[in-house]
């Protein structure tokens, strides 16, 4: 009876975790760059109330034991990779990685990876994210330059008046071989971990690399639907979690209602 | 006297035992791959518990490396426990580019882990896992002639008590890209479990009652003479 009440309990937990990865989901619909994420659920341990196997008193064998469960548990919050959309701003630094890839800019001490191309100048001319990250390798804009553009091989060119080119240098992009196992900072930011394996250097378009879209911004992968559809089966499991209390409640109080 | 009240006490007790039942599978109504147990009551009321490995619905996901088996068969992973089987086709790479479970399990092709280096993944109905265009491995989908001897392990996995050679291929792999194997317990029939369980334990409650009054009767009255 008790096994019933905490049971349900895990079951409660596990869809307010669902619950609230699908809030999160919902609030980044409109962050550039924001990778969806998933709850994964499994079932907890079993307690074996009989053995399979046994011996009854009679002598024979008991062919199948009882096995009750104790409920579910979140396994992961998953990120998914997908391909978000793609939304035209005309910005000229502005870029999205179309395929695989992050890239890398440093914040305070640290190096840290994104998907959000929403890149803008400092006072020094410095490419930065919009929270002052300057993007690695750091590349400062001449001042003169009236045009940047950016080949989908990554080449940034900042051009002046007339023909004349000022600056040319590489974008490299960082790949990761399991991007799940990073560990999201907040800030559209990724730090890499034992688990998602050490960055990987390329060039855009190389083999395992996506391109980049100058003038282009990678918007979110949440899909509004899909998250609907998640929230709506998120609060009736828990609905459903919630009458098992309420039952194994019932019968414990008719249970003590017993003795008068 | 004491043995008719044992009988509606052990009533009372299986009713618990199906309530336990019915709250783990409403725990687990979104946990992917589960499959839900069937409580049975022998002649001699002892319980029996047999899994019902019926198939569950499927839910599309997209991503490259969630696999759903639409067909008999388990995935089968490696863990240092020895193998574990699994419906749950969540998997993702490791560090290293082995292709695991959710746990960090192994899957195993072709009875080995495998690792994965590149862009595009496909996977094969029959469970041929290629990547860019080169076939890698085929996933090990088996099952068992007795499915009795798979328990549950916890974590979405079965441990088959028995012998590994007991393995067999089953007549029809059908592997789905993209997709996740739902629950297949359905709200509808716990719900209507639970208000049998619940209302049975009343019956049983008031049976209790009957013979305590009876007995109380049998105490007090009997014997008086009128």
């Amino acid at each position: 009876m008790i096994r019933a009440l905490w049971t349900s309990a895990t079951g409660m937990e596990a869809q307010q975790t669902q619950t609230d990865v699908v809030a999160n989901n919902l609030a980044n619909t409109n962050t550039t760059g924001f990778k969806k994420s998933r709850a994964n659920f499994q079932d907890l341990m079993y307690q074996t109330v009989l053995m399979a196997g046994a011996t009854t008193p009679g002598g024979g064998q008991i062919p199948s034991g009882i096995q009750v469960g104790m409920g579910a548990k979140p396994s992961s919050v998953q990120k998914i990779f997908t391909q978000g959309d793609y939304q035209q701003t005309g910005n000229e630094l502005d870029m999205a990685i179309e395929g695989r890839g992050f890239f890398r800019v440093t914040h305070g001490d640290e190096e840290l990876y994104t998907r959000a191309g929403n890149f803008t100048k400092d006072s020094e001319g410095f490419i930065t994210t919009p929270a002052g990250d300057r993007l690695q390798p750091e590349i400062a804009i001449p001042e003169e330059t009236v045009l940047i553009t950016v080949q989908s091989n990554g080449l940034l060119t900042a051009h002046g008046q007339g023909d004349t080119v000022l600056l040319q240098e590489q974008i490299p992009i960082y790949n990761f071989v399991n991007p799940s196992g990073l560990f999201a900072m907040g800030q559209n930011l990724f730090r890499e971990t034992d688990a998602s394996g050490d960055a990987i250097e390329g060039i855009p378009g190389e083999e395992g690399f996506g391109t980049l879209a100058n003038n282009y911004l990678e918007m979110s992968n949440v899909s509004v639907v899909e998250e609907m559809v998640a929230m709506i089966v998120g609060q009736r499991a828990y609905e459903a979690n919630s009458k098992s209390v309420q039952t194994a409640d019932t019968m414990l109080g008719i249970a003590n209602g017993l003795k008068r | 006297m004491l043995l008719e009240m044992t009988r509606p006490v052990q009533g009372g007790l299986r009713q618990q035992r199906k309530l336990d039942v019915t709250a783990n599978h409403l725990a687990n109504a979104d946990t992917t791959g589960f499959k839900k147990d069937i409580l049975s009551f022998s002649e001699t009321l002892h319980s029996i518990i047999t899994t019902d490995f019926s198939q569950g619905p499927l839910r599309k996901t997209d991503n490259p490396l969630d696999l759903a088996l639409k067909d008999e068969g388990f995935f089968k992973l490696d863990t240092p426990q020895g193998p574990r089987y699994t419906r749950d086709g969540s998997f993702t790479l490791d560090n290293e580019g082995f292709v695991v479970n959710q746990t960090g399990f192994p899957v195993l092709m072709d009875g080995a882990p495998v690792q994965i280096d590149g862009e595009e993944i496909f996977v094969a109905e029959d469970g041929m896992l290629s990547v860019d265009g080169g076939e890698v491995g085929q996933l090990d989908v088996v099952t068992f002639e007795d499915k009795l001897n798979l328990y549950k392990d916890g974590s979405n996995l079965y441990l088959y008590r028995g012998d590994e050679e007991d393995e067999i291929a089953p007549e029809n792999i059908s592997v789905e890209q993209g997709a996740l194997e739902l629950s297949n317990i359905s709200p509808v029939m716990e719900m209507t479990s639970m208000i049998q369980v619940s209302r049975t334990y009343e019956t049983v409650e008031k049976m209790l009652r009957t013979f305590d009054e009876v007995d109380g009767l049998a105490v007090t009255s009997v014997g008086i003479v009128a």
